[in-house]
């Protein structure tokens, strides 16, 4: 502390850190720098805060909490006037040099926020430069949402009306540094006054400020003022202020240009005069006249210029002699000046003469032996190459020179170019290059950017569809990571379509499946070290589908590989192993052997080995797989129908293979489905809660899928708590008066449960379902399973045996039932239980909800047992429209749960055994989720349905197909039939189609439409806010599907509409075409559209 | 700061510089030290850190034949090195990079004009004259004042002010305060002639 000057500290401080040789060391240092400071500040504000400063809020110290908001900041200059205590308060110099270290540390990555009130404080210094250091270190180190900066608000609101120039412009500067958009107002005007300040250099810096002040807050400072204050500026008499205006106009001719057209003539003589020499020599940069003025208005020109042929055809002169005087200079400034020629002549309206000029520019600097001009003479061709490709011709060695240069930034600038160039010609070579860096490369934004642009290309000019697949699997071996998933589901769907032309090509399809087999068996049998993970999944399915076609290896063969493949260990050649990915290969492996029609002893293993997976899922496909394959191998080809991806699966959304049993039931004195009235509501929830829990529990508060999961799985220890677990859950709050059965039931239910045991998660259910749900914590004695579950079902059994007889009969286990007792019981003690459980009574959902939400290893022996019994009967004796459910479902099903259960696997070995003999053909049968939302009713309006059957037409590879999202918040601008808002009508696009068909009335309108529809996703976008259910929105074709339903479900309406551009670009004509089951609905539906879309 | 930050600092430090201004400058030794830096434009601490750490590994290890611009998606380095000093500016892509160099350029001389015949050891010491210098020149990453003489007499003025303006007692000692006196630098054990840590390559 003793020198006047640098202090020794500060001196050893940053030669240590000079010398230091590492990060470590660094941090070190400058952590014994920061306690030194902080002593300092310490030391101060006892000395000199509590005893010396006499002045009017004296503590300067550390407080800054008790600072706070200080209203007129008398504190601030009091303080600072202080008088005795320590050296930081008396000596300015100190104080600064605190500062300075202060940044310093701050600039090294450190927290300097203990001095941040020194900073503040010296801002309200008397002495400029005092001042001026302390907004410095403030605009440095304070972030916008520090407290202190409303301390200084007050500081600059009195400094920008100083008389002082020096004190008004540290005040400019602070401001445009620090104020934030909450700001704002205090100190616009001030500002704004500062523009007619007598001093230039306030002027400069004020037109700055005041945009920085309308970029964040555009309402206080209008565009419209700031506009108008810069034309004004724009004619200042002092050059600088005139430039600074300059960088003004162009960030806001860059968002609005419009405003700025008529500033043309004005531009053109200022750069005519910069170009004449006639400012003051001292704006020259290495004798060239301001290349920044010349620059930024051959860039604002640039801007106005663009796709205006009016104002573009009064630059060509100026553009040209600006060119040609840069040209002669041939400094680097100067070709700043070129190259913003060059790229202002590309961009506005073209000239050839200047066009030729710039062509001529650009091979000089193609020529350049200067590395950055290559650069830009690169960056320059590719913006003429798009327009006016004859410019490319000239500089194809140029191009390829560049293109073995050692210099990164050269290289992608020339790989930026190629592909920009690229066309139908050169595809084939121009992708084998950019293939070749991506290989090379280790950048992830090069590598990522190179992907992208490839798969552009690959798309756009493809010579032929073999060249695609080859390129977009080679692609996706190189950086499969980078590739945006869709291009794969577009490769499989290439290779699953073809060409589209249905008639002829069908061979030429077969061709090129054949050419992707053998690809992707070439890559099976030589597999690289490491393969992306959307590599693993496209092989897998491509093999799985059409592994058949191979003529390079057989498909047993095939199938080994792909067997040593899943179990080579090595996850990156799994693409990481994910368990999807292992799902993926099993299904095809699976596939493969319904292809072959026997099943190799490698994938017997394989899936063996799986069935004792942790993954539940992929336990679950092979349990199933190996049922089908040992209890009736003849359905694998109907599970696995060969090249059927395609093929829409029909779902029976009416359930009416059920009828049967329905009508059985009612015979025997069941209940009839009663429709809920709430009809609508009840369906967006029953959507909404489809995946989440099979159990309706809308009655009562929300339940947590996560609760329900655990409750689930760990009452479950074996499968025989799915009766069981579900009963308890959905036991209504003191009910057992409901029905005579239910006592019966919930007595063994208690009995059975382990009280020693209650989970955690159950009570938490528990508590949210009512007092009779606490025994959820059903756990399954680990022996008494199988009697406990007999007892189980004779007790319920018993109490119903009228409703579910058809159950009974059909199926001798008894298991069954009990889920659907404790409905009935339900049915009749709760409004909205019977509600929800309703359909069970026609229809046997109940004990597969527990099988489609839970992990298969859970689901119990005897539910398999019981479901399988109407189920196979179902297919056995209804052929012709079982198999196209009965296909997907096994994959549909996984879809459903990624759970991972490791409690499971252990319960399952058990299982397993048991499990063998058992008649699993139907497994499938849980899954689809047409049987799992109980609540659908055997024989309501077709329309309700609907949203169950979207999601069981995921189609068998579909991994990751969305869900069709539901459609959540009504809308105010719903179109409303027959008194009432539509609804969306949760369909997808095959079922559109199927419906298009069948819906009797025709509306057909086209409109002209200017703004509202003018593009496919406005219109769309008005489709879903007049209630309807986006279905399909096809960019390529411009056209668009949706679809709704009114009256509950009682009426249907589908939308099909086309935007076609009208010349002149603006509008659009809009084709729009109603179909409804309802003549009324799609009139007025129609109509309602043609005023909305006009 | 957290990711929550990110939009408040969108509000407040803004986007101004997007297209017209640089986001970003940095001077850092050829050794990796930071010698300045100050962002115009709003990042995250952690983006900051990363932009550091790209600095030092994308433009110290390149050859000097090379050409000075690295783009970096949606910004470029454009660089330049003076001695052992590299000059680093994050432009918007479709700034101009030439011009960008040339303004690296008018802030040098401007350093020079100032420390007369700068070296990295003076802008270490007076980084706040260094930043003044730059705030004077380049307002939100925007150049204001092209004109070296006209920035320089504003620094000069500031500081002839202080003479005017201090208290009869306050310590005002020479000109040459704020710590940096070069002679005292010397005395204090800096060996005249080596300029920075070139010596010590």
């Amino acid at each position: 502390m003793s020198g006047m000057h640098l202090s020794s500290e500060f001196f050893e401080l940053i030669k240590a850190i000079g010398e230091s040789k590492s990060k470590q060391e660094e941090d070190r240092i400058i952590a014994k720098e920061v306690a030194t400071l902080k002593r300092k500040l310490e030391s101060g504000s006892a000395g000199g805060g509590g005893g010396g400063g006499g002045a009017g809020g004296g503590g300067i110290g550390i407080g800054g909490p008790s600072l706070g908001y200080i209203p007129g900041a008398p504190m601030l200059p009091g303080a600072s006037g202080a008088a005795g205590g320590n050296a930081l308060n008396t000596n300015k110099k100190k104080a600064r040099e605190f500062l300075v270290r202060v940044l310093y540390v701050e600039m090294l990555g450190h927290d300097g926020s203990f001095g941040y009130i020194k900073a503040v404080e010296l801002a309200a210094s008397q002495s400029i430069i005092h001042k001026r250091t302390g907004y410095l270190v403030c605009s440095c180190c304070l972030s916008p949402e520090h407290e202190f900066r409303f301390m200084l608000v007050n500081q600059m609101q009195r400094d920008l009306i100083s008389s002082n120039l020096l004190e008004c412009c540290g005040a400019l500067i602070a401001v445009t540094n620090l104020i934030t958009s909450d700001l704002v107002g205090t100190v616009s005007t001030q500002v704004m006054g500062l523009l007619e300040h007598t001093a230039e250099t306030v002027r400069k810096k004020a037109i700055i400020a005041l945009h920085r002040l309308h970029q964040l807050a555009p309402d206080i400072v209008t565009k419209q003022e700031v506009t108008e204050k810069v034309r004004k500026l724009l004619c200042d008499r002092d050059p600088a202020v005139m430039g600074s205006t300059l960088n003004v106009i162009e960030t806001l001719a860059r968002v609005d240009v419009q405003p700025f057209k008529d500033l043309v003539p004005s531009l053109i003589s200022i750069l005519k005069q910069i170009c004449e020499r006639r400012l003051p020599s001292e704006y020259d940069y290495h004798r060239i006249p301001a290349p920044w003025m010349q620059m930024k208005i051959v860039r604002i020109l640039s801007v106005i210029g663009k796709n205006d042929m009016a104002c573009s055809e009064g630059m060509y002169e100026i553009l040209g002699e600006c060119l040609r005087k840069a040209e002669e200079a041939g400094i680097n400034a100067s070709n700043a000046i070129v190259y913003e020629c060059i790229r202002c002549i590309t961009n506005i309206y073209p000239n050839p003469v200047l066009l030729d000029a710039a062509g001529a520019s650009i091979s000089r600097f193609l020529s350049s032996r200067v590395q950055n001009l290559r650069y830009l003479g690169v960056t320059g061709l590719a913006s003429i190459v798009e327009r006016h490709p004859k410019y490319a011709a000239d500089h194809q060695l140029a191009v390829i020179e560049c293109l073995e240069d050692r210099d990164e930034t050269l290289l992608r600038k020339t790989l930026d170019l190629l592909y920009r160039m690229t066309n139908p010609v050169n595809v084939v070579f121009i992708t084998d290059r950019l293939l070749h860096f991506l290989r090379g490369s280790t950048d992830p934004y090069l590598k990522s950017d190179l992907t992208t642009k490839i798969c552009n290309i690959a798309e756009r000019y493809a010579p032929n569809n073999a060249w695609y697949v080859q390129t977009i699997t080679e692609l996706f071996r190189i950086a499969g990571d980078l590739v945006d998933p869709v291009v794969a589901t577009n490769l499989m769907s290439l290779i699953a379509e073809g060409t589209g032309n249905e008639d002829d090509d069908e061979e030429a399809d077969m061709v090129l499946r054949k050419q992707a087999v053998e690809l992707y068996v070439n890559l099976l049998s030589n597999p690289p070290n490491r393969m992306p993970r959307v590599l693993v999944e496209t092989l897998a399915w491509v093999l799985g589908e059409y592994g058949y076609l191979s003529s390079v290896m057989p498909l047993d063969a095939i199938i080994d590989g792909m067997c040593q493949l899943l179990q080579s260990g090595s996850t990156a050649r799994l693409g990481g192993g994910s368990p999807s990915t292992r799902r993926l290969i099993l299904s095809a492996i699976m596939k493969m052997v319904a292809q072959y029609g026997s099943c190799p002893a490698a994938a017997a293993k394989v899936i063996d080995d799986y069935t004792k997976s942790s993954d539940p899922d992929a336990q679950k496909r092979c349990l199933e797989f190996q049922a089908i394959l040992t209890q009736s191998p003849q359905l694998l080809v109907e599970v696995f129908p060969v090249d059927a991806s395609l093929e829409d699966v029909e779902v029976d959304i009416n359930l009416s293979f059920l009828d049967g049993l329905v009508s059985e039931a009612i015979s025997n004195g069941a209940r009839t489905y009663q429709k809920q009235e709430d009809d609508e509501d009840d369906y967006v929830n029953a959507v909404a809660t489809q995946t989440a829990s099979a159990f309706k529990m809308t009655p009562y508060e929300k339940p947590s899928e996560k609760a329900y999961g655990h409750g689930a799985m760990h009452g479950m220890g074996s499968s025989t708590m799915g009766p069981g677990g579900a009963a308890n859950v959905a036991l209504p709050p003191g009910n057992p008066s409901g029905a005579g059965s239910m006592p019966t039931v919930s007595s063994p239910t208690n009995q059975l449960t382990n009280p020693g045991e209650p989970q955690l998660v159950l009570r938490n259910v528990a508590n949210v379902w009512g007092k009779q749900a606490t025994p959820v914590a059903v756990q399954p004695a680990p022996a008494p399973f199988a009697s406990s579950v007999s007892t189980f079902a004779n007790s319920t059994t018993a109490p119903a045996p009228a409703g579910y007889g058809g159950f009974g009969s059909s199926t001798p286990a008894a298991a069954p039932p009990v889920a659907p007792v404790k409905t009935a019981e339900q049915l009749e003690k709760e409004r909205l239980a019977a509600a929800l459980f309703g359909g069970i009574s026609g229809a046997p959902p109940p004990p597969s909800q527990p099988a489609s939400y839970r992990p298969s290893a859970i689901a119990s022996p005897q539910l398999h047992q019981t479901i399988s019994g109407p189920v196979k009967s179902d297919v056995r004796s209804a052929p012709t429209p079982a198999p196209a459910p009965v296909a997907p479902p096994p994959e549909v099903d996984l879809l459903g749960f990624d759970m991972d259960t490791s409690t499971t696997t252990v319960s399952h070995t058990s299982s397993v055994d048991m499990f063998a003999p058992m008649p699993m053909v139907n497994e499938p049968s849980h899954a689809p989720p047409v049987a799992a939302p109980s609540p659908k009713p055997a024989a309501p309006p077709p329309a309700p349905a609907d949203p169950f059957a979207a999601a069981g037409l995921l189609d068998g590879f579909a991994d990751s197909a969305p869900l069709q999202p539901i459609s959540d918040a009504l809308d105010s601008a719903k179109f409303e039939f027959g008194g009432s808002p539509i609804a969306p009508l949760t369909i997808n696009t095959p079922q559109f189609g199927q419906r298009w068909g069948q819906c009797p009335s025709t509306h057909p309108i086209s409109v002209a439409s200017s703004t509202r529809s003018n593009t496919l996703s406005k219109f769309m976008e008005l489709c879903v806010r007049a209630g309807l259910h986006k279905v399909e929105e096809i960019a390529a074709t411009n056209e668009g599907i949706a679809a709704c339903m009114a009256g509950g479900g009682s009426s249907v309406a589908l939308v099909h509409g086309k935007i076609s551009p009208l010349p002149g670009g603006a509008s659009s004509r809009v084709d729009v075409t109603v179909k409804s089951s309802d003549p009324q609905l799609g009139l007025s539906l129609s109509m309602y559209l043609q005023n909305m879309i006009r | 700061m957290t990711d929550f930050d990110q939009d408040t600092l969108t509000k407040s430090k803004a986007t101004a510089a997007a297209a017209c201004g640089w986001n970003f400058i940095v001077l850092m030794s050829r050794q990796g030290k930071i010698r300045l830096s100050e962002f115009f434009s709003s990042y995250t601490e952690s983006q900051k850190k990363r932009i550091l750490r790209d600095i030092a590994a994308d433009v110290l290890p390149r050859q000097a034949k090379m050409c000075n611009i690295i783009e970096k998606g949606e910004y470029k380095f454009v660089y330049r090195r003076y001695a052992s000093l590299y000059f680093i500016v994050g432009a918007p892509v479709e700034m101009n990079e030439l011009i960008v160099l040339e303004q690296i350029h008018l802030f040098v001389e401007a350093l020079d004009g100032y420390f007369n015949s700068v070296c990295e050891l003076d802008l270490v010491f007076s980084l706040h004259k260094s930043l003044m210098i730059l705030f004077e020149m380049f307002i939100g990453g925007m150049l204001c004042e092209s004109n070296r003489r006209e920035v320089l007499q504003q620094i000069v003025e500031a500081e002839e002010l202080v003479e005017q303006m201090t208290k009869p007692g306050e310590d005002t000692s020479s000109q040459l305060d704020d710590g940096l006196s070069f002679q005292e630098q010397f005395q204090l054990g800096r060996k005249p002639g080596a300029r920075g840590p070139r010596g010590n390559r």
